[in-house]
């Protein structure tokens, strides 16, 4: 009989033990100590004009190269109908270490007032500071950072306007291997005053779907390598396609060496456009099984994000999707084929009944594989109507256990944020090798949460140098063996209509070891490998030398 | 009319409610199953909204009695209701608090029938106030726990509010009262898989898919979770019997896509993924559906389920306005839905209203319902009436809409020789015996040529059915 109590307490203890691993992963909401006043509106005047849900995305970026993160906020704008009250601008808060943060909106010259939707970040011009690129409805912003902590608005001599459309993502990439980043514009729908649709039930306005309006094409800007661009989006072939775009990538999905698009459409069939390696797109999403969810219908995609999370050396990709719709993951079977994985990766069907916006693979417990984040919120006042969801609703921090996915919950783990979130994005904002979460919420103010990881769990951050006029290296694939096989992708364009990633963390566990073995291969197809120690930052630039490997 | 002839004709009668039964449980099990399987493509957690509506007619009563209605005076044959023809304008509101009037009085009514706290649970879930839709279905599991019904609409509204688990655990709490049904199977399944429960949502629905054999729904999903679950192989078997069993829609299609893409078989993928993209977008969706609330077309949609549903119960109480009020304003609200239509015409006809039955009937008819028995009843109805001209008329284009069905044949042999028109029952009843040679079939035969005085053909019939039985 003692060996039987015994017995059931080690059992016990055993399951005592596995829950404090499973809820190691813990943030602390330092929001309101962080010094970001940023308080984003809709400039919402009542209409329920269709951009007010979407708007906005937001970037993390070292803009004045101290080696910490900051961040640049996106914001809306008095729509027709509203009466400003004050200001209202992007804007940029500089990192001041410890997750303090200091408005240099200003001084930095990036507070451009126009409604803006999405954001990009890169370095275009190869100056070695990152360039911030606001994708607006109406026209585009192209900053050129000049280096010295201030930008300039080069819109007009770079010729990257777009146009009057409705924005949406934004990513950087270099399409034709020519050297330096081309600029994907993502366009979401011809929405404008004259085309509003009103909706009214019950007396409320609420706010007509991209189901109502006409899809636009994305526009296409090659780099002509002399701080202007050309307008390509017809011969590239992109211009065939118009979807209600969101959310998007540039990252290279079937493994050939060139950087393709994978676009989020809302509503409609996502787009994966396949570079032929010259610049030139095949739209070939239902092909590689990452249009539509397992059941063939069209989500209407808002967020997206590419990982490894079953570390088998492929890259898969996550989807958030709208209300009544969970989101998607697709696991990449290998030779140009994902499946719909949500399931079998049980990806919590109590996502189910909110709308999802930004997400990120990332890996917040540093033990080797990559969490999911995954930030919620309705843009209408849909409890009014509703039951099932929310305006302001809890954003999720989903763990993997082995490739499936668990809900580690709120209060325990400090998401106790209750807001309409957008935009979210997974930075070590504090050098301390765990991921932070910083969240753009709609018509309030900003969530930060620090990690505040109770591990010994060891890491990496790499920042990478590319080569010739891609200093941001967008395309490496970075590949760690110990202890286990991970794989980091260096994407422009992630989450909802955001940047973030430009530093890559690969979490290592119990590694045991001063120095581990990583393998880039750089956008150029050039390989190279070397060992950096472990929890530290380290720096690679790609090598002039070809013989490294 | 002999007593052995009367005894002949009960037994034809019951043969022709036997072949109609059979015949509408064919139809019903086959719309069914086509329901199960669009509910479980587009929303596999839809309500069941159907309580009463599923009753099958009253059988016993399709016989063509005109001794009856010779007792019946013309003059109060005069119908005393019309029909409506179009929706009347209402706004979203209007309907909606009317919806709400209608099920509270249900409720207040009725407060110890289930199937009044089930209308109101509708409503609150096609409201979307799912959770007390979820509280009043627990109180109808309480009030009525060998009602399968509400184990499904509970599940269903929980997995639409993202509440798998709880699915789950009603649907198990239905399983260990007994109950067990190709439905409950189906959403267990569903359940187990939204819960990323991939193994015991295969062996639930690969049970209940077997057990079935062909229900096409269930098929459908075993496909579906073995294409999760990563067996290709198993998932295009299972979902190319699903479409054999008549399941073609685009998420089949789809999912044989992918499935014949991941098992190299690119050439019957490329054919699936034609056949997927065949199936044309929906049409512009209205405004609000962006919300999945009520529409004005929901509303009234609405409204006339829950009439529909409070008519049943006030009829079973014998409350004879309140049936035929709700029962014209669910009709008011949704002119041509056949299944209020029908329940309207067998109130009628239960309260002896012929002449407004017939015109119930009549509007059924000139619906192009599929459905042989209803222009059978409307044959019946014009008989009650005095018509038989026009019964006559009935059972014809019966006859013309199933020509290789005996029922109606059936029908027009037994109108004929109620009209005494043996000689032209004959054509009939030999059509009868040419698709169905059956006893019941030659018993026929045999009357009618025994009523026109020919007991050598007579016999010979019978002699047929006496081969028949020795074979046996």
């Amino acid at each position: 009989m003692r060996v039987f109590v015994s017995l059931v307490m080690f059992v016990l203890g055993a399951l005592v033990c596995a829950e404090v691993t499973a809820q190691s992963i813990k943030f602390t909401d330092v929001s309101s100590q962080s010094g970001i006043d940023f308080e984003h509106t809709t400039g919402a005047s009542g209409e329920g004009y269709l951009v007010e849900g979407v708007s906005a995305g937001l970037a993390t970026l070292d803009f004045d190269g101290d080696g910490l993160l900051d961040i640049y906020f996106c914001n809306g704008a008095p729509l027709r109908g509203t009466v400003a009250n004050g200001p209202v601008t992007n804007r940029l808060f500089r990192n001041e270490g410890g997750l303090k943060f200091k408005d240099v909106t200003d001084q930095a010259g990036v507070g451009d007032a126009g409604y803006a939707l999405g954001v990009g970040v890169a370095d275009f011009d190869g100056n070695g500071y990152p360039d911030i690129y606001v994708n607006n409805f109406g026209a585009n912003v192209l900053y050129r950072n000049n280096g010295d902590g201030t930008f300039t608005d080069v819109t007009e001599t770079a010729g990257v306007a777009c146009g009057q459309n409705v924005g949406a993502g934004v990513g950087f990439f270099d399409m034709e291997g020519d050297g330096d980043l081309d600029l994907y514009v993502g366009n979401y729908v011809d929405f404008s005053y004259e085309t509003h649709v009103p909706i009214v039930l019950k007396g409320k306005n609420y706010t007509a779907g991209p189901q109502y309006y006409n899809p636009v094409p994305d526009t296409l800007y090659r780099n002509n390598g002399d701080g202007t661009f050309t307008d390509v989006s017809q011969e590239s072939g992109l211009a065939r396609f118009a979807g209600p775009s969101m959310g998007l990538m540039c990252v290279d999905i079937d493994n050939d060496n060139d950087t393709d698009v994978y676009v989020c459409n809302d509503g409609k069939p996502n787009f994966l456009f396949v570079n032929d390696g010259d610049g030139h797109f095949q739209e070939s999403a239902f092909l590689f099984g990452v249009a539509c969810d397992l059941t063939g219908q069209a989500n209407s995609s808002m967020g997206v994000d590419c990982g490894d999370y079953n570390n088998d050396g492929q890259i898969d990709i996550i989807s958030t999707n709208y209300q009544a719709e969970l989101p998607n993951l697709y696991r990449n079977l290998g030779g140009g084929f994902f499946e719909d994985a949500t399931s079998s990766a049980r990806l919590p069907y109590s996502l189910f009944p909110h709308v999802n916006w930004g997400t990120s693979f990332t890996d917040f417990d540093n033990d080797g594989d990559e969490d999911v984040f995954i930030a919620c919120g309705h843009f209408d006042r849909i409890e009014t109507i509703d039951d099932r969801t929310q305006m302001k609703i809890r954003n999720y921090v989903l763990r993997n256990d082995n490739g499936k996915f668990a809900d580690i919950g709120v209060t325990e783990v400090g998401l106790t944020a209750v807001k309409s979130s957008r935009a979210s994005a997974a930075e070590d904002l504090d050098n301390d090798g765990d991921i932070d979460v910083v969240v753009l919420n709609s018509n309030d103010s900003v969530t930060l949460l620090r990690n505040d990881l109770d591990s010994q769990n060891a890491w990496i951050c790499l920042k990478l140098v590319g080569p010739g006029r891609n200093k941001d290296a967008v395309g490496a694939v970075v590949s760690v063996g110990q202890p286990q096989p991970q794989k980091r992708y260096r994407v422009s364009g992630r989450g909802y209509q955001s940047h973030f990633g430009s530093i890559l963390h690969f979490g290592l566990g119990e590694v045991g070891v001063e120095k581990v073995q990583v393998s880039v291969r750089w956008p150029d197809g050039r390989e190279t490998e070397q060992e950096v120690s472990v929890n530290k930052l380290t720096r690679i630039e790609h090598s002039p030398d070809p013989g490294d490997r | 009319m002999s007593q052995s002839t009367a005894s002949s004709r009960v037994s034809i009668l019951l043969a022709l409610c036997a072949i109609v039964v059979a015949s509408l449980s064919a139809m019903y099990s086959w719309s069914s199953r086509v329901v199960e399987s669009e509910v479980s493509d587009v929303a596999p957690q839809a309500v069941r909204a159907e309580t009463t509506s599923e009753a099958q007619p009253d059988l016993g009563s399709l016989a063509l009695n005109t001794e009856q209605t010779q007792t019946i005076e013309r003059d109060q044959q005069r119908a005393t209701i019309r029909l409506p023809v179009a929706i009347p304008p209402a706004d979203i509101e209007t309907l909606e608090a009317e919806a709400k009037f209608m099920a509270e009085r249900l409720l207040q009514d009725m407060p110890e029938e289930p199937i009044a706290v089930h209308v109101s649970a509708m409503l609150n879930a096609k409201l979307h106030n799912t959770e007390l839709a979820i509280e009043q279905w627990k109180k109808c599991i309480e009030m009525s726990p060998r009602t399968e019904q509400y184990y499904v609409n509970l599940a269903s509204v929980a997995l639409d509010r993202g509440q798998s688990e709880l699915a789950i655990e009603t649907l198990m709490q239905a399983q260990t009262m007994g109950l067990y049904s190709p439905d409950i199977a189906h959403h267990l399944g569903l359940a187990h898989m939204n819960a990323g429960n991939n193994q015991e949502a295969l062996e639930i629905l690969e049970g209940a898919a077997k057990e079935e054999g062909q229900s096409g729904a269930l098929w459908f999903l075993v496909g579906q979770v073995k294409l999760r679950a990563g067996d290709s192989a198993g998932a295009e078997e299972a979902l190319r019997r699903a479409v054999d069993l008549g399941v073609k829609t685009r998420q089949v299609y789809f999912n044989l896509f992918s499935a014949c893409m991941r098992n190299g078989n690119r050439e019957d993928a490329a054919e699936f993924r034609t056949l997927y993209e065949s199936f044309k977008p929906k049409k512009r969706i209205e405004p609000s559906m962006r919300f999945e609330a009520s529409t004005t077309a929901d509303a009234r949609s609405l409204i006339a389920f829950i009439a529909a549903e409070a008519a049943m119960l006030y009829d079973r109480r014998g409350s004879v306005r309140d049936t035929e009020h709700l029962l014209l304003r669910s009709l008011a609200l949704s002119p041509v839905d056949l299944n209020v239509l029908s329940n309207l015409a067998d109130f009628l006809s239960a309260q002896q209203r012929f002449a407004d039955e017939r015109i119930v009937r009549e509007r059924i008819v000139s619906l192009n319902s599929q459905q042989l028995l209803d222009y059978l009843l409307l044959a019946k109805a014009e008989v009650a009436c005095g018509n038989p001209e026009a019964a006559e008329a009935a059972i014809k284009l019966a006859i013309a809409l199933g020509p290789t069905s005996p029922t109606s044949y059936i029908a027009m042999a037994e109108f004929l020789v109620e009209q005494k028109r043996a000689p032209e029952a004959e054509w009939y009843a030999r059509r009868v015996v040419e698709l169905d040679r059956s006893p019941e079939a030659y018993r026929l035969l045999a009357r009618v040529h025994r009523l026109q005085g020919d007991e050598a053909a007579a016999q010979s019939a019978e002699a047929e059915i006496s081969q028949m039985q020795e074979r046996e």
